[in-house]
């Protein structure tokens, strides 16, 4: 069977229009995927920002609980997770779990764990990290004045280093979302 | 999941195994059950072989590759699960060199000592520890018991429980509560204050005492002895007070206050005789002014809690000597 020429011609033009929406829905999609790649990525950087804030604060607490009232550490812990919210909360919240359930455990040993899982979702860079790993070394393993001088110093290095993060989170987050939805219409353009 | 500890009826399974270093727990498991039944201290000394006290005797317990030496970071590692990683939370029991371990079991330290105008402030660089496993002996009392409650007057006698460390005082003691809270003396019971300053006696958990100590006892624990016999003396109206390891002078001001307002005393303290605690002037004080009435002389002659004699301090005469009775 053969078409007519007119059909023909119909057909054909129904093929291209379809071709070109097809297209257009993907580049629609290319630019749209790209674009929230780089929001994710700021959203990152601004994470670890966030990160270090709310484990400064929760240090606060901690310092707090054992300074003051001398409460024990798994205690302590709960009440430093309870005051803050996001990824320290649980980081603390988990620490003071391990530390609970298992008495042959140590601080260190339970906090180091805790924190590797927050590295491995790479929400801390390697300079805060260092920081506290080192501070896991002595917690609670000496007497009060000693916690007290270790949380004041740790909380000054991160604070330092949360000045940093969101010195580049603020260079960093515009860059990324435009290199994503930037970078997507360009891929886009080069390929029409 | 963490293994159910409550079914286990040992104090050392139960309460120290799970603080020790996995090398160290697998060698203690490795003794004879019933040998671990009779062990009655633990010493790690870093660098030193892994020691256990029982039956009088200091053993050193030896792996496939000879005796265990202990190292630093064991004793470390030994240190923060007893303190639950909070070592800040028992700065004034470490202080006096121990810690008092959940079941009422001690762990004493030595180590490099902080001293700040004369006081000490900490122990730090912790080189040896000392786990002793309290053990309830139910009935170890028993033979004393008919010296220390005079029954027709239904009155209980002041009495200083003494001996050197590790003969069996505070286990004494524990039943002495028991026994008079309970009315084990021809159903004479009476209301016992104990103040617990180490919490050893009664080894009391969020105000429960873990071990029997009696119905009758209302238990003062984390308080120094001096003030919290005073204070369960005005707020608990005891017909007997008690409490472990007296000493200073502060405690026997208080000691002889109480027994002048017509509450009996039961105490222990360290010695092996009477002329030892006679030759300590706070002791001394107390003996004088009578504030006790009867004093037992522990030893561990024939195992602890062998009663060597009882003395009727008034009269300054042996009131059962001579035979020796296992208590």
């Amino acid at each position: 069977m053969t078409w007519p020429p007119d059909e023909r011609c119909r057909v054909v033009r129904l093929c291209v229009v379809s071709l070109g929406a097809v297209k257009l829905v993907g580049a629609v999609l290319f630019v749209a995927a790209t674009t929230s790649i780089g929001f994710a990525e700021a959203r990152r950087v601004a994470d670890k920002v966030q990160f270090l804030e709310e484990v400064d604060s929760a240090l606060g607490v901690l310092g707090t609980e054992i300074g003051y009232c001398g409460t024990p550490l798994a205690q302590a812990l709960v009440r430093a997770a309870d005051s803050s919210r996001g990824f320290a909360g649980t980081m603390m919240q988990k620490s003071a779990a391990a530390l609970s359930d298992s008495a042959g455990s140590t601080a260190c040993e339970v906090f180091r764990q805790a924190l590797q899982e927050v590295r491995d979702m790479g929400l801390i860079d390697d300079m805060p990290f260092s920081i506290l790993w080192a501070f896991s070394s002595g917690l609670g393993a000496s007497n009060r004045n000693d916690q007290m001088r270790l949380l004041q110093a740790t909380r000054e290095k991160l604070r330092l280093e949360a000045a940093r993060a969101r010195e580049q989170q603020i260079r960093e987050s515009k860059l990324y979302r435009y290199l994503g939805l930037l970078g997507g219409v360009a891929v886009v353009l080069a390929l029409y | 999941m963490e293994p159910d500890l409550s079914i286990i009826t040992d104090p050392l399974e139960r309460d120290i195994l799970p603080l020790l270093p996995e090398t160290v727990k697998a060698l203690i498991l490795s003794m004879p059950r019933d040998a671990r039944r009779r062990t009655e201290e633990i010493r790690l000394r870093a660098g030193r072989p892994l020691a256990v006290y029982l039956d009088g005797t200091e053993l050193f317990l030896t792996g496939q590759r000879g005796p265990h030496v202990v190292t630093a970071q064991e004793v470390f590692r030994t240190l923060q699960a007893a303190s639950g990683s909070s070592v800040y939370a028992w700065e004034d029991d470490i202080r006096q060199g121990f810690i008092t371990l959940r079941g009422g079991h001690r762990l004493g330290l030595a180590g490099r000592v902080v001293v700040t105008d004369g006081r000490i402030e900490s122990i730090q660089d912790v080189g040896s520890v000392a786990i002793r496993v309290a053990r309830e002996i139910p009935g170890a009392a028993k033979a004393v018991l008919p010296y220390v409650v005079d029954v027709p007057g239904r009155r209980v006698r002041s009495t200083l429980l003494l001996s050197p460390p590790q003969c069996g005082k505070t286990t004494m003691l524990r039943d002495l509560i028991r026994s008079l809270s309970c009315g084990d003396m021809r159903g004479a019971s009476f209301r016992v204050g104990l103040v617990d300053e180490r919490s050893e006696v009664a080894a009391a958990y969020m105000g429960i005492p873990q071990k029997d100590v009696g119905p009758r006892t209302d238990v003062l624990y984390g308080c120094p002895k001096s003030q919290g016999l005073l204070l369960l003396l005005r707020s608990m109206a005891p017909d007997v007070l008690a409490t472990d390891e007296v000493g200073s002078e502060e405690d026997a001001r208080a000691i002889s206050e109480i027994t002048r307002a017509g509450v009996a005393m039961l105490a222990t303290a360290h010695g092996a005789e009477i002329g030892d605690i006679a030759a300590r002037p706070s002791m001394k004080y107390i003996l004088n002014v009578g504030a006790f009435s009867r004093c037992v002389v522990l030893s561990r002659r024939c195992g602890p809690g062998t009663v060597e004699a009882i003395y009727d301090l008034a009269s300054g005469r042996k009131v059962q000597g001579g035979e020796i009775v296992r208590g």
